[in-house]
């Protein structure tokens, strides 16, 4: 099946390619462990998805437009195989690349006939399959929540140590201060 | 081939003529039949996780700075997200060639039908018809791949809300450190 690059079965995050894109973004975090590994694989999970719901995307459109053309009336079954093939004509077409010219006749003669050309069939393809295309929308705003929340939970966790290191340092330094002026205090009262 | 195909056409016909179950035991079973991923109820942590991963991970939410409480509650925030995650690859994932209906025309399965029945059923007519159309949605619906795109975005949306309360659970556990 070419419209979605599914894996089989329910090992789908142990698919080879989803593996390599964590491993990935693992490198660019230096191979955290631990706690902040698990953290930094979340986050890669909701980037993934990103990639997932686009290609989805793209795909529900270039079937729908597949679909408006094979379509043959109400009461005629939809050709599958017709389908496909004009789901990869159209894939390719609108990729620009190289598409042989009988091809091309043919993609062009059926959206006539359909009294379409590409911008409008495209058009016609995302009002039809617009509530998934929203739900697709909502779902890639919500992998962005998701990764902005986990980043900074990913920076506290790893630069709060350092920072509540500091910050001990600086409250034992202001003590020091404050017990030292104290004390000279004390010895000018004394003085005086 | 043909035993395989007629044994899902015999299940998922039966299952149409079903009125439910009637003994304590089969509601039961049943009631668990929506069950889909269990987020909506309590997850207790560690339950999916090995002990010694979830001792090693507060353990290194302790080293990090957080309390024994709040270590816990860090490591279990994370682990109720990768049960989303986990679910949400579940969702995706495609539906084993084993349980999926082949791709048939109305006639193929009704041919199917009549051959899988025995002489003595009698089946009216109008009956085999009824069943012959609900067998083809179900082929339709694991055959169709824009139906099964959509199957699978639907179930995204309805993990979304728990993706939502998740997430930000892990945000606040992270931050609340005393």
């Amino acid at each position: 099946m070419a419209i979605n690059k599914e894996v089989a079965g329910q090992g789908y995050e142990q698919a080879p390619e989803y593996q390599r894109h964590v491993q990935t973004v693992l490198a660019s975090y230096e191979y955290p462990k631990g706690l902040l590994g698990e953290l930094v694989r979340q986050l890669a999970d909701a980037f993934w998805w990103i990639k997932v719901y686009r290609r989805d995307k793209e795909n529900l459109i270039l079937s729908q437009m597949a679909t408006t053309l094979a379509d043959r009336g109400r009461y005629v079954e939809v050709d599958q195989h017709l389908r496909l093939n004009l789901f990869e004509l159209l894939s390719s077409r609108l990729r620009d690349s190289d598409s042989d010219t009988e091809s091309r006749a043919t993609l062009d003669e059926l959206m006539t006939e359909k009294g379409h050309n590409l911008a409008s069939l495209r058009a016609e393809a995302t009002r039809q399959a617009l509530p998934q295309i929203d739900t697709l929308d909502r779902l890639i705003d919500r992998q962005f929540k998701n990764i902005r929340l986990l980043m900074q939970a990913h920076d506290s966790a790893k630069f709060a140590p350092q920072l509540h290191k500091k910050l001990e340092l600086e409250v034992k330094q202001l003590e020091i201060q404050v017990k030292a002026s104290d004390d000279d205090q004390r010895l000018e009262v004394a003085r005086q | 081939m043909m035993t395989s195909v007629s044994k899902l056409l015999a299940n998922r016909a039966n299952a149409q003529k079903s009125t439910g179950p009637k003994s304590k035991v089969g509601k039961q079973a049943s009631s668990k039949n929506a069950h889909k991923h269990g987020l909506a109820g309590s997850l207790p942590g560690g339950e999916r996780v090995p002990s010694n991963i979830n001792g090693e991970l507060v353990n290194d939410a302790r080293r990090l700075g957080y309390s024994d409480e709040d270590a816990a509650a860090l490591v279990d925030a994370l682990h109720t997200n990768r049960s989303v995650i986990l679910a949400k690859h579940a969702a995706y994932a495609e539906q084993p060639i084993e349980d999926k209906m082949p791709n048939m025309t109305m006639e193929k399965i009704e041919e199917l039908l009549k051959w899988w029945m025995s002489p003595e059923v009698k089946v009216a007519p109008r009956e085999l018809r009824y069943i012959v159309k609900l067998l083809y949605k179900e082929v339709k619906k694991d055959n169709d791949p824009v139906l099964r795109l959509r199957r699978k975005i639907d179930a995204h949306r309805k993990l979304m809300r728990y993706e939502q309360r998740a997430v930000n659970r892990v945000r606040r556990a992270v931050k609340d450190r005393k």
